[in-house]
């Protein structure tokens, strides 16, 4: 199936591009080395939601920052959504449709049009979302200018219901004051500054931002819309094309393992609108903070996710834990475990023993063999550690199950002696 | 303003009312660092619909006033449902001259008296808004209530179930007899004090920005952990019509006769937790014939009766009812059942509450619905809390009806969780030995 192009080439508007400056001089002068601002792509995966798109690329034209491609992307809607798409567009050229003749779920979709995103940084836009004014030119500038480069940004949001009317203020997933968080930019005189962003904005957005490590466990971010990515870490975690993708979010993937790979940071700012409409999949009511707004479904559909996340992983070990230096951190994340009670559970189930069963061969190519036996050792204990470490049968195993099983046991006492 | 008698009070609707049309030109705007919200949205987000639910029994002597007090609120945007529970005076035409021509306000009469929790369960069906009001018809609200209550939602550090603002206390002519009332408090060392900061808050245009520092100084959310009541009653609440339409009474079970607040705010805050906002914003009426309150409230002295407390007893067992019933999705939605059963028992002594877990309509009870809140949780937290409330005899009345296939197998791993647990209570309770220096 081909995606029909709707739409011309990218169009650059160089009247209302927005400046960057360092130092309080014009980064993009040609006296100071035509640097640009980034292109900012934006993706708006449409189902069904007619009702709403309209809104969702309006808001996206009122971007402050104009340097703006958009990808609407129809995954093969049955209702008036096309035409509602067409008539929102109009003549804007940077903005491009695309129609799928067949649906393919929100990460189907998201993982097909990667290749055609032009963008240094993408937001995936849901189409029953805002985006308030000041959205892009928040997140690229903290993106350009947090101590340490992240992957993504996630920022705060207010929720609001079918016609609008506000629910909440905030969303109860971003608490930026979680003492293992690093809080802050770097100061405003040695950071590429952007025109859209003034000194009092600045100075607030350094008190409101916070980096999360990658091996801070839990959900930390708020969803869909309000996260920009890096544009080369997602098509670092581009899904192959030979591998079979379900029906299901985009989020569930690619936040945690651009979190895991290379860091996220958090923006409590509230930069857009959730819509709480009804019709949501997870969500039946706005976030209070004690009370979960999803049904009991969520779980399993949850492990399912998740379960894919570490076969993803898993069979490309080598070289994930080439780029990140850290396999198993990569593993425990799309383990989604939140506390040490959960592991026991997880790695003696079957499913998992098998997964980790079939790619036995490409963990141990990706890792010393000392961190490839005590990962396991510690993880699975000694009979489903054997288990996993004779799957892969070719190559001498009764020297390797020796190894394992000293290795084993050398865990254990240093246990013990803690 | 639409005015109907209906029959049969639970099928029949309101249709002819009209929609709410609030004057556009007063609505109050929100701003995000210092911008109006809705401009920056392209009219995407707005300032939510408040309902104002007002049932009224022969209170024809104060539901004028309370209208009036209505209408006044300087947040425009609401509206008004009044529901006349069947009231033998001349209440219907009283409030029919004060709606006058506002489209704001609807009456809907019922032929017969469904008591408060009852008419409020049946408007919960029938409101548009997305916070609401149940306000007695013989309280006030100061023009402020609405404003405040709305920014506090927008602006608490963790959003609540409802909001709960302090009141006046008034008599029968409206003399003013006390300044606040005795249960409000937001100097609890485990309260969350104070809002979000100014700057990144939704603000309304209604709360200058003193009247919302004044707010961030009084206003603290309350953890689930704190138990018994620290709120306003009735009229002084702002509860999300998301969590109330959860909490609403289907038809499978039978309406508790109690209060309207004290069924909604306990489940309201032992499920999704609750705020304070310490600063008056209504009157409170001590009228001589309130169904709680025979006095206005001094911190130490009982102001209700020996009877209400024997009603509230059993109404406690009806709620207990429909807890037990929708166990498995409090437990799913919630987490922690047992602290929910032990809070909606209010009773907040250890030997009342081991004489509570003995009786038999709560034996009874638990034994109807064993079966689901075995589902609700894992078999060992099942176990323990049964073990610890209900003892070893009881206890094994309840978890044999839990599954009536492993019965036997069931039985025993209870005795032995049992006996673990006493073993251990009698380990803790030895004291501690000193140990040589």
């Amino acid at each position: 199936m081909m995606p029909q192009m709707k739409g011309s080439q990218r169009h650059m508007d160089t009247a209302a591009m927005p400046r960057l400056t360092l130092g309080g001089k014009d980064l993009s002068a040609p006296s100071a080395g035509c640097v640009t601002a980034p292109l900012v792509s934006f993706v708006l995966i449409n189902f069904n939601y007619a009702e709403f798109v309209g809104a969702a690329i309006e808001s996206i034209k009122h971007q402050d920052y104009r340097h703006i491609e958009c990808l609407v992307i129809d995954n093969a809607s049955t209702d008036s959504s096309v035409s509602v798409i067409e008539s929102h567009i109009k003549d804007d050229k940077r903005f491009s449709f695309i129609q799928f003749s067949e649906n393919l779920g929100q990460l189907g979709a998201t993982n097909k049009v990667i290749d055609c995103i032009n963008g240094s940084f993408v937001v995936f836009v849901d189409a029953d979302d805002l985006l308030l004014p000041s959205f892009c030119s928040t997140h690229v500038q903290v993106h350009l200018a947090l101590a340490e480069s992240v992957a993504f940004t996630s920022s705060n949001l207010v929720e609001i219901n079918k016609t609008g009317d506000v629910l909440t203020g905030k969303s109860s997933c971003i608490k930026t004051d979680t003492p293992e968080f690093v809080k802050g930019l770097r100061p405003a005189a040695i950071t590429p500054r952007l025109s859209t962003i003034d000194v009092e904005t600045y100075n607030l957005l350094n008190g409101r931002c916070a980096t999360i490590a990658s091996t801070c466990l839990g959900w930390h971010w708020t969803y869909g819309t309000s996260n920009m990515y890096r544009a080369s870490i997602i098509k670092l975690i581009r899904i192959n094309d030979q591998f079979p993708i379900p029906k299901r979010f985009a989020d569930n993937y690619l936040i945690p393992l651009a979190h895991a790979m290379a860091k996220s940071a958090l923006i409590d700012l509230t930069l857009s609108a959730y819509r709480i409409h009804g019709n949501n999949i997870w969500v039946q009511r706005e976030s209070v903070n004690s009370l979960k707004n999803y049904g009991p479904d969520y779980d399993a559909k949850q492990i399912a996710d998740f379960h894919m996340n570490q076969e993803i992983v898993l069979s490309r070990s080598v070289e994930l834990n080439w780029l990140s230096r850290n396999l198993w951190n990569l593993i425990n994340r799309m383990a989604d475990i939140q506390n040490s009670d959960e592991q026991k559970p997880y790695y003696s189930s079957t499913p998992i023993i098998d997964l980790f069963a079939k790619y036995a061969s490409q963990m141990q190519q990706a890792l010393s063999p000392s961190e490839y036996y005590s990962g396991i050792a510690m993880r699975f204990g000694l009979w489903n550690g054997l288990k996993i470490i004779l799957s892969d049968y070719k190559s001498c195993s009764i020297f390797k199950s020796l190894s394992f099983v000293l290795v084993y046991f050398i865990k254990i006492r240093s246990h013990i002696r803690c | 303003m639409s005015f109907q008698s209906i029959d049969n009070i639970s099928i029949i609707p309101i249709n002819s009312q009209s929609e709410p049309e609030a004057a556009t030109a007063d609505i109050p705007i929100l701003r995000l660092g210092g911008k109006d919200l809705s401009e920056l949205s392209a009219g995407g987000v707005k300032v939510p619909l408040v309902s104002f639910v007002l049932v009224n029994f022969n209170y024809a002597d104060f539901i004028g006033e309370t209208i009036e007090s209505i209408k006044r609120q300087d947040y425009t945007h609401f509206e008004c449902l009044i529901v006349d529970n069947g009231s033998t005076d001349h209440s219907v035409s009283v409030v029919q001259s004060h709606i006058g021509e506002d489209k704001r306000f609807s009456l809907v009469q019922l032929n017969e008296n469904l008591g408060q929790l009852g008419a409020i369960v049946w408007a919960i069906d029938h409101i548009k808004g997305s916070f609401v009001v149940f306000v007695d018809s013989d309280d006030l609200l100061f023009p402020s209530f609405c404003s405040t209550h709305i920014q506090a939602h927008l602006a608490l550090p963790e959003s609540v179930a409802f909001t709960s603002s302090n009141v006046i206390e008034i008599n029968k002519v409206g003399d003013v007899l006390t300044g606040k009332y005795e249960r409000i408090k937001t100097e609890t060392p485990n309260f969350i004090k104070g809002l979000r900061p100014s700057s990144i808050v939704p603000r309304l245009s209604t709360i200058d920005d003193d009247t919302f520092e004044l707010m961030s100084q009084n206003s603290a959310v309350i953890p689930k952990s704190e138990w018994g009541w620290c709120w306003s009653p009735g009229t002084s609440n702002m509860f999300r019509v998301s969590i109330v339409k959860l909490l609403n009474i289907s038809k499978e079970f039978a309406i508790p006769n109690r209060s309207a607040d004290s069924y909604f705010m306990n489940m309201a805050h032992v499920l999704a937790q609750s705020a304070v906002i310490d600063m008056s914003q209504s009157a409170y009426r001590v009228h001589g014939q309130n169904y709680f309150a025979h006095r206005e409230s001094i911190n130490s002295l009982r102001k209700y009766g020996a009877d209400y407390a024997r009603q509230e007893k059993l109404n406690n067992l009806q709620t207990m009812e429909i807890i037990l019933a929708r166990s498995i999705e409090f437990n799913w939605l919630a987490g922690n059942l047992w602290n929910t059963i032990e809070y909606m028992t209010k009773i907040y002594n250890r030997n009342e509450m081991s004489e509570y877990y003995r009786s038999a309509p709560v034996i009874n009870l638990f034994v109807k619905y064993a079966e689901r809140l075995s589902q609700s949780m894992p078999n060992h937290e099942f176990y323990a809390g049964v073990s610890i409330r209900f003892g070893l005899s009881k206890g094994l009345k309840i978890i044999s009806a839990s599954d009536d296939k492993h019965k036997s197998l069931n039985c025993l791993n209870y005795i032995s969780i049992y006996f673990k647990k006493t073993c251990l209570s009698i380990f803790k309770k030895r004291p501690p030995q000193k140990q040589k220096k």
